[in-house]
């Protein structure tokens, strides 16, 4: 049963995946301090990895046409289990939902209002969200084109612009490494903006396109969104070369070193501003998913309700999470990795596997 | 704290008469639940209590227990 009765047009799904994959620009911090000058071989290595994750949710979006992750967890693993892995799944976005929240919380906070306590930012912001996210995925996904091409043509301007402060010197030492650290950059950079694309399995039901087609779509979004990181990444490897590893936001900091002329230097509130909107976008559609997934379990007339109540646990959540930026970071790069493969590999392929084995598929139920 | 109050006070009346002039008791125990977490969970932020985080009591298994994960240089 569907809770959202919204349709979003083919390309309007493949720009939101792309605008979502681009808001992860911000957190480069965490493979950037890993591998310093090779990221951008690391990233075109996630991006590949991250092309099995997208065959994986394809393949389940294929077998289970106009069903919601939920729905699919219910058919192959029965309705007990089932509610189990959709429980999981609740975890997981409200915590995807609430580490967004708080790094555009930080950087808000670090670069623009210092002054501001944090809980002011995250209060305003969720209420727009909140008004987003009650019309529905119509809502959320209206500006997705237009939030991808003025990210785009930032991102295109920003490279053109930074000419003059590339030196290619800063690429060398090339593959000086020990192996281990090019293992880590690949895992964390495959599952933190590449394996989130799992939050577009609920949305599958709303698509108005036959699903064979929508393999297409996916890929297109999610190539469109790796591009715009390894250009970014690259730009900025670039730019500031060795001391990429001291800063939090290494693009900010790119940005800031860009002048046109004597007029129109400070470019870094482009980036400010990009940022904002694309964070906008993606925890609004993650706030939309995690409500989506509870209204579904719980089989409730309408998401409208819960909404309110969804976004205030959301916000005392991600004030909970960690206690520091460098623990963030710390955790980000070395734990939270094997954390989201579990959520974003493990659980699907199980789902997948399961659903092969026992021989279910959508059109057999007659539905 | 009493802001907390006051606040919930007013989303409810926002949200609950409508859904108790539609009659549906289980809408109604999901909703009024989940606002009362999140009624817990504010006025604890509120008193200045603080709760262990679930995302690093996770990762510290992972990390500890089940020792996966990358060693820190």
């Amino acid at each position: 049963m569907k809770i959202d009765n919204g349709k979003i047009s083919a390309s309007q799904f493949m720009f939101a995946v792309a605008c979502f994959i681009q808001a992860s620009t911000l957190l480069t911090a965490f493979f950037i301090s890993v591998t310093k000058q090779d990221s951008w071989i690391v990233s075109i290595f996630g991006f590949l990895i991250g092309m099995i994750f997208l065959w994986i949710y394809t393949a389940l979006m294929k077998n289970f046409p106009n069903k919601n992750l939920v729905e699919i967890n219910d058919l192959v693993f029965g309705p007990v289990i089932g509610k189990i892995f959709s429980f999981i799944y609740i975890y997981f976005f409200l915590t995807l939902s609430a580490l967004n929240l708080k790094d555009m919380g930080d950087f808000v906070g670090i670069a623009i209002m210092p002054d501001t306590p944090t809980i002011v930012i995250l209060v305003s912001f969720m209420c727009i969200c909140a008004w987003a996210v009650r019309g529905g995925i119509e809502i959320v996904t209206r500006y997705s084109l237009f939030f991808t091409f003025t990210t785009s043509f930032i991102i295109i301007v920003t490279f053109f612009l930074a000419f003059n402060d590339i030196d290619f010197n800063n690429f060398l030492p090339i593959f000086n490494q020990p192996f281990m650290k090019y293992l880590q950059g690949t895992h964390i950079i495959s599952t933190i903006p590449f394996g989130e694309i799992v939050v577009f399995l609920m949305v599958t039901p709303n698509i108005e396109i036959p699903k064979n087609k929508i393999g297409k779509y996916f890929t297109l979004g999610f190539a469109i969104g790796g591009i715009s990181l390894i250009l970014i990444i690259l730009r900025d490897i670039a730019v500031l070369g060795n001391v990429i590893t001291l800063f939090t936001f290494p693009s900010f900091e790119t940005l800031r070193m860009i002048r046109l002329s004597s007029t129109l230097g400070r470019m870094e509130v482009l980036f400010a501003v990009i940022l904002i909107t694309l964070m906008f976008f993606k925890i609004s559609f993650l706030y939309y998913v995690s409500v989506l997934v509870i209204s579904q379990i719980f089989k409730l007339n309408s998401h409208k309700n819960i909404v309110i109540g969804v976004g205030i646990i959301i916000i005392i959540y991600s004030t909970n999470l960690y206690y520091s930026m460098i623990q963030h970071m710390e955790h980000g790069s070395n734990i939270t990795p094997f954390q989201w493969l579990i959520y974003e590999f493990l659980l699907p392929l199980i789902t997948l596997t399961v659903a092969k084995i026992r021989k279910i598929s959508s059109s057999e139920e007659g539905n | 704290m009493l802001y907390v109050i006051i606040i919930f006070l007013i989303i409810s009346f926002i949200d609950l008469p409508n859904l108790i002039k539609k009659d549906s008791k289980k809408e109604l125990i999901v909703v009024c639940s989940i606002l009362c977490f999140g009624f817990i969970l504010s006025s604890l932020y509120a008193l200045g209590i603080d709760l262990p985080s679930p995302l690093v009591g996770i990762e510290n298994f992972l990390k500890n227990i089940l020792k996966l994960g990358y060693k820190d240089q």
